[in-house]
């Protein structure tokens, strides 16, 4: 499975922590209320915060406040999503231009921000 | 991994965690404004305004003000130091709606290196564009409008601010006025001195408080002014104060006054009528209840009137009341008052006055009738006099009726001794003393 993989939310939800290792992108899983429940080894890479620190917390405000404005976290408010934004990330302490995928899907517990460098 | 490095990697983590969460935007940049380092805060805040998306350069994110920026930065002489310190910019946001406020500081560490630490200031700088728009419509409204003075006292009742509607109704510039005690506004014939702390302290109780009274005005005369004055709350105490709106009504005022005038005036002499003076008299007695003030009163009757009338005809008669009348008016002071009772009889009500004084204006006012003539209808000059009755109210209990009839029967005293002449009533306040003494 790759990033632009067409329809990827329902292929997401079937993947447990294990099988999102193996992803070459980087995903973060949330409930609906944006706590945090998978965070790959990709995106952890990234950002340089290991999982264990992130899992279970509120992702929008309690580990990357840089995506709750109106670009990203606003987003999810809205009922089913699937869109792809160019964004620039501070991963560690670097501005790095990334592409995010804001996948939202009705039906499913989990919504989805999937981030690959640009 | 040995265990010092296992902590080191904690730490570092824990470090960029705090710097993730950081709410302020914090920048390291090169000399030419390239971004090295940078928290999230900043890609959060610099987002919006950074149409191309790009984030490599500070001041080429910044735009125009970055130029601006930018210029100030490389014109900066020293090796270090606070180039900008909390410049305001605001940029307009396609995305957002109205514009973004952000704050920036800028602080040279070394030749090739500069931190920078931007704040978003929208929701604040809008709070005070708020507020300073809020108070330029107050403003506007208080300059504007007419027939009231809008006016605020600080929490002793000095004036604080004065607006352009208070000095078109009282004619006095803000320096003439300000950080003076707002009762020197007041009339100077305004009785009572208690008038300002009364009406502050009844706002201060209930929230707002009202009064009506008359006010200087600088040039034309003065002002029956209807004023509300509100209490400003504010959570700083020493800020508090009041805000007193004031209604220019003096025509309104006259209108009224004269309608009372008229329904208290006697339509021949003009002094007051009947009813007029009862009601003043009972207000009188009422007062002296509580002050103990002496007050009296002297009944007048022209003497031999119908003879006058017989004689010269009823023209005549009413020029001799008028003439009385005036000459009634002449003797009193402006808290007298002088009544027309009926017929040919007059009362003066003398507050503040014992039987004595009381005795000396019936005797004045008896000879100055002495010396009054009237010309009648066919040119004979017709002279006339006075007789009168003087009563003190010499006890509490005393009733109007009780008064006027002890100065009917003084003044019927002073006719049977030949008339032309003052008597003081039997029972008045001295001869009461008198009986009692003996």
């Amino acid at each position: 499975m790759d990033f632009a993989h067409a329809d990827i939310g329902p292929s997401l939800d079937t993947l447990d922590s294990e099988a999102l290792e193996g992803l070459e992108f980087g995903v973060v899983r949330m409930s609906l209320d944006g706590r945090v429940d998978a965070y790959n080894g990709y995106e952890s890479k990234l950002s340089g915060l290991s999982p264990s620190r992130v899992i279970g917390k509120h992702f929008f405000s309690e580990v990357a406040p840089c995506t709750n404005n109106v670009l990203v976290a606003s987003r999810y408010e809205e009922g089913s999503l699937d869109e792809e934004l160019p964004y620039v990330f501070t991963l560690r302490m670097k501005p790095r231009k990334v592409m995010l995928r804001l996948v939202k899907r009705d039906g499913s517990k989990w919504q989805y921000l999937l981030v690959r460098d640009q | 991994m040995s265990d010092a490095d296992e902590a080191l990697e904690v730490e570092h983590e824990s470090l960029l965690a705090f710097l993730y969460l950081c709410p302020v935007a914090i920048a390291q940049l090169d000399a030419s404004g390239t971004i090295e380092m940078m928290n999230s805060a900043g890609a959060r805040i610099l987002q919006p305004i950074a149409h191309g998306g790009s984030i490599e350069n500070l001041f080429d994110v910044l735009g125009p003000f970055g130029a601006e920026v930018r210029a100030i930065h490389d014109r900066f002489p020293h090796e270090r130091g606070s180039i900008i310190e909390g410049r305001r910019v605001t940029f307009a946001s396609p995305r957002r709606e109205g514009p973004v406020v952000l704050s920036l500081t800028l602080v040279k560490i070394s030749p090739v290196r500069t931190m920078a630490v931007i704040a978003d200031e929208t929701e604040r700088a809008a709070q005070e564009r708020a507020a300073v728009r809020a108070e330029r419509r107050v403003r506007a409204a208080f300059d504007q409008i007419r027939d009231y003075a809008v006016f605020a006292l600080d929490r002793d009742g000095a004036i604080e601010t004065w607006s352009k509607s208070a000095e078109r109704v009282f004619q006095f510039q803000a320096q003439e006025v300000v950080g003076r005690p707002c009762s020197t506004l007041y009339d100077e014939e305004e009785p009572t001195p208690e008038r300002l702390g009364d009406l502050l302290a009844g706002a201060a109780k209930n929230g707002w408080s009202d009064d009506e009274g008359w006010w200087k005005r600088k040039h034309e005369g003065r002002l029956w002014g209807s004023s509300v004055v509100a209490v400003i709350d504010d959570e700083c105490p020493g800020d508090a104060g009041f805000v007193v709106v004031t209604r220019d009504i003096t025509q309104k005022k006259r209108e009224e006054d004269d309608l009372r005038l008229t329904a208290a005036t006697d339509f021949l002499t003009g002094v007051h009528n009947r009813r007029s003076f009862e009601d003043a008299a009972t207000r009188e007695l009422e007062e002296r209840r509580q002050s103990r003030e002496p007050l009296s009163l002297v009944m007048i009757d022209a003497d031999h009137f119908k003879k006058v009338n017989d004689t010269y005809g009823h023209g005549t008669g009413d020029d001799v009341l008028k003439a009385l009348a005036n000459t009634l008016k002449a003797h009193v002071r402006a808290i007298d008052i002088v009544a027309r009772l009926g017929g040919e009889e007059f009362v003066l009500l003398l507050p503040r006055t014992d039987e004595a004084n009381a005795f000396a204006v019936a005797e004045r006012v008896r000879t100055a009738v002495e010396q009054l003539g009237v010309s009648a209808a066919d040119g004979t000059v017709v002279r006339f006099t006075v007789s009168t009755g003087v009563v003190e109210a010499s006890h509490a209990a005393a009733s109007l009726e009780d008064l006027l009839h002890l100065a009917d029967e003084a003044l019927y005293e002073a006719k049977r001794q030949g008339r032309n002449r003052s008597i003081v009533a039997t029972g008045s306040a001295t001869q009461l003393a008198v009986a009692t003494a003996s």
